[in-house]
């Protein structure tokens, strides 16, 4: 038969080399070999130390590796809180659509620790930026959310961000936001899209279908 | 069941009464060791296991119990709960059109790569439940792989459930489990038991490498390296977002390059992670570690 037994059978009761000292795992995090920056990532994200998160965070933003990037976004998904949630917010405007598009799913996983960042991002000078926010709002769980989506649609001059922002409201605004909806087209005459799209969040909002757990 | 109520294990004196609160730090604990998330739709399974766990441990309370799962070093009551919260229905040559795959398509690309007869090919059943992968995997190479006695095949079969681990090492199956199995397999690979039984022959059992392993777990996992192929059927279904990026780091770091990954039918790696490139065989859809990647 060639079917071999493994010549070391595996001993899960070995524990894993434990994490290089600090320095060395932030000096690994920029070597030259992929995978020698991957298990840095991986052991940096170990000791869970903010110094460690600080360093992903800040790697995410050169790396030009995808293998590496998506592990450190996989490992700092993993590090709920603060320190990731403010690391990674300004890669949201990014050039690199890898970057920003895997940012904003790391954000989605932390919806709790986005809170305190959203009129930040809502107001930032680039409107690919807010419409980023705007998508991470769609699962927030936050009393706020339908009040910031009628601050957008009151305020923000990009015909864009307001459109966005309308089909959020469609999936999770209040009643209360349907004065500003019906508003809405006064600011941007003419746009049969934007029409339709105010027209399909009243109508939803109105049935009780907008605003997330109604019936 | 809304906030606050309450569920008892029986009326009178001595109810075990465990709080929607409970269930929710329970069902956090069991996330953070195992990945695993407990929808709430099952909220009523899970009340009624824990509940005879805390008679079983002779605790006072809920709360009692779950400090017991907290400190006790050795694992084994959290061992207990784990086996009674995964799923293990199973049987020989299911979803078969993906053992159809690597032994038309995936063995071929990888055997290329191999650099000379007599080389390792490894492959990984997790979670292997009570053995009809991993074996299903193993009949099929030795009956309808060409090239199987060119090299030599170490099958690696983990399981987060002890006690089905112990079930496959003894290899013993009911009908059930052997209906789509061939009758010339079963005669060339099962003894026939007094209780009308079949169990795996002893060679076959010797072959295989059977071990306890949560996936989320890195002091289970870190040793698992230079896998060719790796089963990981219905499995990440039960896990989020999160667990399933973790998941798949692991896999990536455990495959050997051009390393391929096998998920169940409803599963799609492309939705998890963007580490593998998909690839289009004649009977299946798998996903390939790019063999350029270290």
């Amino acid at each position: 038969m060639t079917l071999v037994r493994p010549v070391e059978p595996t001993d899960i009761s070995l524990s894993p080399p434990p994490p290089e000292d600090m320095a060395g795992l932030l000096v690994d995090l920029s070597d030259e070999s992929p995978p020698v920056r991957r298990r840095a990532a991986h052991n940096l994200a170990r000791t869970g130390e903010p110094q460690a998160i600080a360093a992903l965070c800040a790697r995410a933003g050169v790396e030009t590796d995808e293998t590496v990037l998506e592990t450190i976004l996989t490992m700092v998904m993993g590090c709920r809180g603060r320190a990731t949630v403010e690391g990674l917010l300004p890669y949201l405007a990014s050039d690199n659509p890898s970057l920003r598009n895997g940012v904003a799913d790391v954000l989605r996983a932390m919806p709790e620790a986005i809170g305190p960042h959203v009129e930040e991002v809502l107001s930032d000078h680039d409107p690919a930026v807010r419409i980023m926010g705007i998508g991470l709002l769609a699962g927030l769980p936050d009393p706020r959310v339908s009040g910031w989506l009628v601050e957008v649609i009151g305020r923000d001059d990009d015909f864009n961000v307001c459109a966005a922002a309308v089909d959020v409201l469609a999936e999770v605004g209040e009643p209360a936001a349907l004065p500003a909806l019906k508003r809405l087209p006064t600011r941007f005459p003419g746009v049969p899209f934007l029409e339709f799209a105010i027209h399909t969040a009243v109508s939803r909002i109105g049935n009780g279908e907008g605003k997330r757990g109604a019936p | 069941m809304t906030e606050g109520q309450q569920t008892n294990s029986a009326s009178g004196e001595g109810a075990i009464i465990i709080t929607d609160d409970d269930l929710e730090k329970f069902c956090e604990f069991l996330y953070r060791k195992t990945g695993i998330r407990i929808e709430s739709k099952k909220r009523y399974f899970l009340e009624r296991r824990l509940i005879e766990r805390v008679g079983v441990m002779k605790c006072a309370n809920f709360r009692d119990y779950f400090s017991l799962l907290h400190f006790e070093d050795a694992g084994r009551e959290l061992q207990q709960v784990v086996n009674l919260m995964t799923i293990n229905e199973t049987y020989f040559f299911r979803e078969m059109y993906q053992i159809d795959c690597l032994i038309n398509s995936i063995l071929a690309d990888v055997s290329r790569r191999k650099r000379r007869q007599g080389d390792r090919l490894k492959i990984w059943s997790v979670p292997c439940s009570t053995g009809e992968e991993p074996y299903s995997i193993a009949i099929s190479l030795l009956e309808r792989w060409p090239l199987v006695d060119d090299f030599e095949i170490e099958i690696h079969d983990s399981d987060i459930d002890s006690s089905v681990l112990e079930r496959a090492k003894v290899g013993v199956y009911d009908e059930r489990a052997l209906h789509l199995l061939p009758m010339m397999y079963r005669q060339k690979y099962f003894t026939p038991r007094s209780d009308g039984n079949w169990q795996i022959i002893s060679d076959l059992r010797g072959s295989i490498d059977f071990t306890l392993v949560n996936i989320s777990n890195l002091s289970h996992t870190w040793q698992y390296r230079d896998f060719d192929v790796i089963f990981c059927r219905n499995l990440l279904i039960y896990f989020d977002d999160v667990s399933r990026r973790q998941a798949a780091e692991m896999f990536y770091e455990a495959l050997s390059p051009g390393g391929f990954i096998c998920l169940g039918h409803s599963e799609s790696m492309s939705r998890m992670s963007s580490l593998f490139v998909p690839r289009k065989f004649a009977d299946a859809m798998v996903y390939q570690k790019s063999p350029q990647r270290l």
